[in-house]
């Protein structure tokens, strides 16, 4: 069985009392991902609502030839793949495992039945879902009103907060993506993203060299966005 | 104020309620008439209750720098926007009325008694929640993938699902679409949506009759709309 003291440290969870967070526990199991395992595809039926543990997870649309759309990042004590249980249609995205990952599944039987007889419940999926219809109202905002320019001076500032390393040169990032990876998190073609760190380039922002990139004019990258 | 029982029974959110609790919700409810201009709901505003259409279209709406990106059209049964009723924050979005609509408005307090004492509608409001999720998911999919074109075609599609007649030339939108509205639901600007439009027109699936959109071929607007932005640049086969 699930440890209750892992279970009383996920937000969701705050509002549920010892004995229903107990009733909880017992249902779940723990699953454990290798990096890159697929959790569950879109268009399939879903498994369940899933609790981090550790590790984190990729969530995206696929589009018909195969090209990416992130749209969260699911890190430790968050939760996922409510969706399709609670409008009974299939899982509307894709969730992969980025490290290895162990997360908490709630059966979707008994989340369904659970939210039908414990208010805790509900309302935690309720808010869940308000959270992440924020979140999605961002991702379509960033997809529709700024240009790919934008969008990847945005994303490379991310990466240089995370793990940029400064040096003489200027703040030094290495993307560990391709540009077909960078292209999906934007949302737009590859070669299109070539431009843009082209174009960055030559607003005198950064510097690119493959998959290593200099932001030498910080200032400059974050007039873009 | 307050609508009759049967009425509020009818709106999704409420199917499952009944009895004195139904008619205590529907003494609190009012219905409001909006046209025109005057939004219903302003992003950014915090929440005062919740919003239901009973009759005509709203759409859910952001802006940003002058242009607007119209993220789903509702129509009756349809709520507004729950979110910010369940967290407390403000609305994501802004919602107007396209032509005339009738909305029942539900203050907040009554609805936040409503989902403590009601399953039934908590369980209605997990389901809308879920489906407006996908929905927006669906929507950047859209936005990341396919190309200008598509997404023109697409929204003339939803357009006339909203509403349309046939006839010997072909499926003509009950309600004239402007190249504004066009490019606010497929997320461009009005010269790109002139440029989609001739393009639909040259494969000879669309026309343009003074302004308004004639489908003159639905399967292959559907074909077109499904056009992914890497391999759309030559004309799709149903171009013949």
């Amino acid at each position: 069985m699930i440890k209750i003291e892992s279970l009383a440290a996920i937000p969701f969870f705050a509002d549920f009392s010892a004995e229903e967070l107990n009733g909880v526990a017992t249902m779940m199991t723990e699953r454990v991902y290798q990096p890159g395992e697929i959790i569950f595809l879109e268009g399939q039926a879903a498994d369940g609502l899933f609790f981090v543990a550790s590790g984190r997870v990729r969530v995206f649309k696929t589009s018909p030839s195969g090209k990416e759309q992130a749209l969260c990042l699911m890190t430790p004590r968050t939760c996922f793949g409510g969706c399709p249980i609670f409008d009974g249609n299939t899982s509307p995205v894709t969730a992969q495992a980025v490290d290895e990952v162990v997360a908490y599944l709630l059966p979707r039987e008994d989340a369904v039945e659970r939210a039908r007889d414990n208010p805790a419940l509900s309302r935690a999926v309720l808010h869940i879902f308000a959270g992440r219809l924020t979140h999605l109202t961002t991702v379509v905002d960033g997809l529709s009103f700024k240009c790919v320019t934008e969008r990847i001076a945005e994303k490379l500032l991310a990466y240089a907060d995370e793990r940029g390393q400064a040096t003489e040169r200027g703040l030094e990032v290495h993307l560990d993506l391709t540009q077909e990876k960078l292209a999906s998190l934007v949302g737009c073609a590859r070669e299109v993203v070539t431009r843009s760190l082209l174009r960055l380039e030559r607003l005198g922002a950064i510097e690119a060299q493959g998959r290593h990139i200099v932001i030498i004019d910080r200032e400059k990258l974050i007039q873009v966005t | 104020m307050g609508v009759s029982p049967e009425s509020l029974h009818s709106v999704p959110v409420f199917a499952g309620v009944g009895g004195l609790q139904l008619d205590g919700i529907a003494a609190h409810t009012q219905a409001k008439t909006y046209s025109g201009r005057k939004l219903i709901v302003q992003e950014g505003q915090s929440c005062t209750g919740l919003h239901i259409v009973v009759d005509g279209r709203v759409k859910l709406f952001r802006r940003s720098d002058g242009r607007e990106q119209i993220m789903v059209v509702l129509g009756r049964g349809d709520v507004v926007d729950a979110a910010p009723l369940i967290d407390g924050g403000q609305y994501r979005v802004s919602a107007q009325a396209l032509g005339r609509a009738t909305v029942y408005f539900i203050d907040r307090a009554t609805m936040l008694a409503t989902i403590d004492q009601c399953p039934p509608v908590r369980e209605a409001l997990l389901n809308h929640l879920a489906e407006r999720l996908r929905t927006f998911a669906e929507l950047a999919s859209d936005l990341a993938f396919k190309d200008t074109t598509a997404r023109v075609a697409n929204a003339i599609l939803v357009c006339a699902e909203e509403g349309c007649h046939t006839d010997a030339t072909g499926t003509r939108l009950d309600r004239k679409l402007t190249r504004q509205e066009l490019a606010a639901r497929a997320g461009t600007v009005r010269e790109v949506v002139l440029r989609s439009l001739k393009r639909l027109q040259q494969q000879g699936l669309i026309a343009d009759e003074a302004g308004q959109i004639v489908i003159l071929d639905r399967a292959g607007l559907q074909r077109a709309a499904q056009g992914e932005a890497a391999h759309a640049s030559p004309a799709s086969a149903s171009a013949a």
